[in-house]
């Protein structure tokens, strides 16, 4: 029986094993930060490394650096191997590096089975403290994240493309408003001397924090601090970023591409200056128009100025600028009618529940505390948010939806193939809105995260 | 739906299944030629998984009346995760052969003892305890898919029930009847369908919660269908579905091998093309029903709890949820894959697309003790990887191939083994076929060195490794074994026989398998000339 499982007697010790050794803040500016939760009994070991910039650092005329150099790194070669090199390497690891890259910060994240753990942190360390940046790495990448870019075969990320429509749409002028992974044109023209200097720039050790999970060994923190030190001094200073801009009317932004199936996504930016427990009762009010639970309005590290997402045709299914008028509908008669007592009472419950599943694994307690803002207060924002949203009342939600979630100035960003149809279609479902199309020069379409 | 399903099965499970069989082993051929010639070779394919339990019913309980397929235990034990498996109770179970070998498990350092207990009623209950505080993963797993749609008229039934009773649509399961239940809890729904079972899951916190989802669970699938009504609601969005899948070229390449290489067989159906008789309502509602009373029932069904549970309580609450549901005792016959004969080909005209090619094997059915699908596997894995001499070629160093993947795709029936690539240059489709190909010719001829297939065999299993590391993530893993089999020891017995391959196998199911009078090819994109 030795070596084997026993239920909750072995998740009781999971729980007294899993010790956090550190969650270093940062203090100093051009400090390394750290942060390491042990598990000895997780048969995986979890990295993450986050870096303090994203897509808003990019150089002007430079949309997608940041990403493109933080790809370079996960999946281009080294200084001494070469990329098809450390993918034989990589193999029979089953050793994935992703890269995550929002307005204000990326992670660069793995998992790896702590049998390996060894030979892989070989390869990673290689891979993000010397990295290669061969010319032909970058071509390919850039290949593929043109391709990506211009397939309008690729649905999967539709979504995500609407979104960043929104995006758009809502941070005008504002540092948001450039594309997470820059456009066709942008791409087209990153050289390698664009990322050596972005990586010198910015993948300095005031920018990092070392995020490290699992069943990893007594000494192995300390090797890759000491490993992660040997970076150059410095930081990258936060972003001053303006409030979003209010206009007095709806607003809606349509991107035009052939050949693409059809999204709507609805939304409005949430204040910087409100507090947490306005955050939590428009958590109640996101569920109750049918928003997913897990959709975040906590300002993070990635993200300190959030959007409320207001959800379309939940489900997915049927024309989605059919399904506007409904979905608006909604937030109007939340906004005047405010919310039963007992479906207040259900959502909170289940809002609650969720919030136990949400502190799951060491893998997930990494990432909420990493990404965390320090000034979000301890780390483990699961807990706080928990004691936060146990004591929301209903006429707090109420009053959260009528000061913030004006249906009136909802912003729209539509994904479509026929542009006319769609102007058409929202004349008559919102006439007061300002209707905007991009010229296809201007599209840029969000890529996904590539794998190994 | 079944997308993320056959995602999911590729990564973990990729080639585990297909091809078992005795099939003619002979020299490799070299006669692929263009696809019209027509080789003579037979592929003698077989109905039956070698050695695995392919019990189209799941066995009763010990004395249980009606069962074909000898007693089942009423309780017993394997160790998932790790090759030693141990009965309990009682002696003569049906829970798989004694371990070929003793010693390594797959992963002995995180082993978990699984309890498996089967209800009289023919009901199959898995108990998982698993290292996650809190977490509890509860899957309905039902053993009918598209291949149970074997008579006129029943196109569809399957995803139909899929939808109705398990709630499982394009991206997710919905919560449905008894939702609000599961909603007070903060419970997640999942689901996913393959051609042979559908899985919904929910995933939520705190065992002792683990009676209210069952509650719900068990009146969602043991409750009154209102069948007409469901028809009405759920066949135009059906359709709607399967028009928006059809229009993605991968769906029509995958469609169009699956039409030609099966014919007559259900799974030319599999996953959006079997909705021709639902829209036809009225005449359906009959045989809906009938679909419904014949597997919907406990022996076809089979519950799975991972994570913060207490096995013998959780059976316990099985029998008293499910233990009214009275089986069907309806005596299932599959339909027949006939041996392929000669090489089958298709073009889809699709302007404007990026050119596709797929080439598509016909192998055995899904199997936990035939060597020849997990040598398949490891070809795949060898050949066909971003590692892969021929990957690095036509998609890193040439940029020929946007894209070039190996998919398996595990069946209980006779399996596609299936190779795809999307090509920059349409121009270029004969030569990336030939490329493709080549690297078959090659392996025929040489097999794979002892250090590709150490390294393959590594992959595959430290690419499971991550997926069991957490509750979710087992659960999903289990599922698609005991979709095929109904065996939670299927997984284990499948990795060890992964690990048992030798070169010689590995020749041996290249030369059977790769055949050309075994071969359905699809390319796609413009007009090429051929």
């Amino acid at each position: 029986m030795s070596g084997t499982f026993r239920g909750r007697r072995v998740g009781g010790a999971l729980v007294l094993a899993l010790i956090v050794l550190a969650a270093c803040s940062v203090t100093e500016p051009d400090t390394l930060g750290s942060v390491f939760i042990s598990a000895p009994d997780d048969p995986l070991v979890h990295f993450r490394i986050l870096v303090k910039v994203g897509s808003a650092n990019d150089p002007s005329g430079k949309d997608g650096l940041c990403r493109m150099t933080w790809d370079l790194l996960a999946h281009g070669g080294t200084r001494t191997s070469s990329a098809a090199e450390i993918s034989s390497r990589l193999y029979p690891l089953a050793a994935s590096i992703s890269v995550t890259v929002d307005k204000e910060a990326s992670a660069i994240a793995a998992d790896i089975s702590r049998e390996n753990l060894e030979a892989f942190y070989a390869i990673f360390k290689e891979k993000l403290l010397a990295p290669g940046f061969a010319a032909e790495d970058l071509d390919l990448l850039k290949a593929d994240r043109i391709s990506r870019i211009e397939d309008p075969e690729d649905e999967a990320n539709l979504q995500a493309f609407g979104s960043a429509i929104l995006d758009r749409l809502i941070y005008e002028g504002h540092p948001y408003g450039r594309p997470s992974s820059g456009s066709a044109a942008t791409i087209a023209g990153l050289t390698v001397a664009d990322a050596r200097v972005f990586y010198a720039q910015h993948f300095v050790r005031g920018n990092i924090i070392i995020g490290l999970a699992g069943g990893y060994p007594p000494d192995f923190a300390e090797r890759v601090v000491a490993d992660f030190r040997l970076l150059p001094a410095g930081f990258t200073p936060a972003l001053r970023l303006p409030a979003p801009r209010r206009p007095a009317g709806p607003e809606v932004l349509i991107a035009e591409q052939p050949g693409t199936a059809e999204a709507a996504v609805m939304g409005l930016p949430l204040d910087p200056d409100m507090t947490e427990e306005e955050r939590a009762a428009l958590k109640i009010a996101g569920v109750q128009l049918g928003q997913d639970p897990k959709v975040g309005l906590t300002p993070d590290r990635f993200r300190r100025q959030r959007i409320f997402p207001v959800p379309v045709a939940a489900g997915g299914e049927g024309d989605p600028i059919a399904a506007i008028p409904a979905a608006l509908d909604a937030l109007r008669s939340l906004a005047r009618e405010g919310i039963p007592e007992d479906r207040f009472e259900l959502i909170r419950a289940s809002l609650l529940n969720a919030a136990r599943l949400a502190a799951g694994g060491a893998g997930e307690r990494l990432r909420e505390r990493l990404d965390a803002l320090p000034e979000a207060g301890e780390p483990g924002g699961s807990e706080r948010g928990r004691v936060i949203l146990a004591g929301v009342a209903r006429s707090e939600v109420e009053r959260a939806v009528r000061k913030y979630l004006d249906p009136e100035r909802i912003r729209i960003g539509i994904v479509t193939e026929d542009a006319e149809s769609a102007r058409r279609a929202l004349a008559a479902i919102v006439p007061s809105a300002g209707v905007r199309t991009l010229l296809p020069a201007e599209i840029f379409r969000p890529s996904p995260e590539i794998k190994e | 739906m079944s997308e993320p399903a056959v995602r999911f099965r590729t990564l973990i499970l990729a080639g585990v299944l297909a091809c078992g069989a005795a099939a003619a082993v002979g020299a490799p051929d070299s006669g692929w030629g263009s696809g019209s010639a027509a080789l003579s070779r037979d592929l003698i394919s077989r109905m039956s998984v070698a050695g695995g339990p392919a019990a189209d019913v799941l066995p009763p309980a010990a004395g249980a009346p009606g069962s074909a397929w000898g007693s089942f235990p009423p309780h017993a034990s394997v160790f998932l995760f790790t090759d030693r498996v141990r009965r309990n109770r009682t002696p003569k179970g049906d829970l798989g052969s004694p371990p070929p070998h003793s010693g390594r498990g797959i992963f002995p350092q995180t082993s978990v003892e699984v309890r498996v207990a089967g209800l009289d009623n023919g009901l199959r209950v898995v108990a998982v305890p698993f290292r996650e505080p809190d977490t509890v993963v509860f899957s309905t797993i039902v053993r009918a898919g598209v291949r149970n749609e074997v008579e006129p008229g029943q196109t569809g039934l399957a995803r139909f029930f899929e939808r109705l009773v398990l709630g499982i649509g394009p991206q997710v399961a919905s919560p449905g009847a008894g939702g609000e239940a599961l909603f007070r809890l903060g419970a997640q729904t999942r689901g996913f369908s393959t051609e042979d079972y559908a899985c919904r899951s929910v995933l939520f916190a705190g065992r002792e919660n683990l009676e209210a989802v069952m509650r719900a669970e068990a009146a969602r699938i043991m409750g009154p269908r209102d069948i007409k009504a469901g028809i009405l609601a759920l066949a135009p969005v059906l359709e709607r579905e399967a028009r928006t899948a059809a229009r993605k070229p991968e769906v029509r390449l995958i469609g169009a091998l699956r039409n030609a290489a099966y014919e007559r067989h259900p799974y030319r159906d599999f996953p959006w093309g079997g909705l021709r008789d639902v829209p036809n309502a009225p005449s359906t509602a009959e045989a809906a029903r009938t679909f419904g009373s014949r597997f919907y029932t406990p022996e076809h069904t089979v519950l799975l709890a991972v994570g913060d549970i207490v096995p013998d309580r959780f059976i316990e609450m099985a029998r008293k949820q499910y233990g009214g549901w009275v089986r069907s005792g309806f005596d299932f016959q599959p339909a027949a894959v006939p041996p392929q004969k000669e090489p089958k080909r298709a073009h889809l005209e699709a302007p404007g697309t990026t050119a596709r090619l797929g080439i598509a094997f016909l192998g055995p059915a899904f199997s936990d003790s035939d060597r020849a699908p997990a040598a398949l596997d490891l070809i795949a894995a060898a050949s066909f990887s971003s590692a892969s001499p021929l990957y690095q070629k036509l998609v890193i160093r040439e940029k020929r191939c946007l894209s070039l993947v190996a998919d398996f795709h595990a069946t209980r029936d006779p399996s596609l083994l299936v190779l795809s690539a999307g090509i920059k240059d349409a121009a270029d489709l004969p030569a990336v076929e030939a490329e493709i190909l080549g690297e078959l010719e090659r392996v025929k001829r040489d097999g794979l060195t002892s250090r590709t297939l150490t390294e393959a065999k590594a992959r595959l299993r430290f690419a499971l490794a991550g997926e069991i590391a957490t509750a979710e993530g087992a659960s999903r893993a289990l599922a698609s074994t005991v979709g095929l089999t109904g065996d939670p020891g299927s997984l284990n017995k499948l990795y060890a026989l992964i690990d048992r391959v030798l070169p010689s196998d590995v020749l041996q199911a290249a030369r059977a398998y790769f055949k050309p009078s075994n071969s359905t090819t699809v390319t796609l994109g413009p007009l090429t000339g051929k």
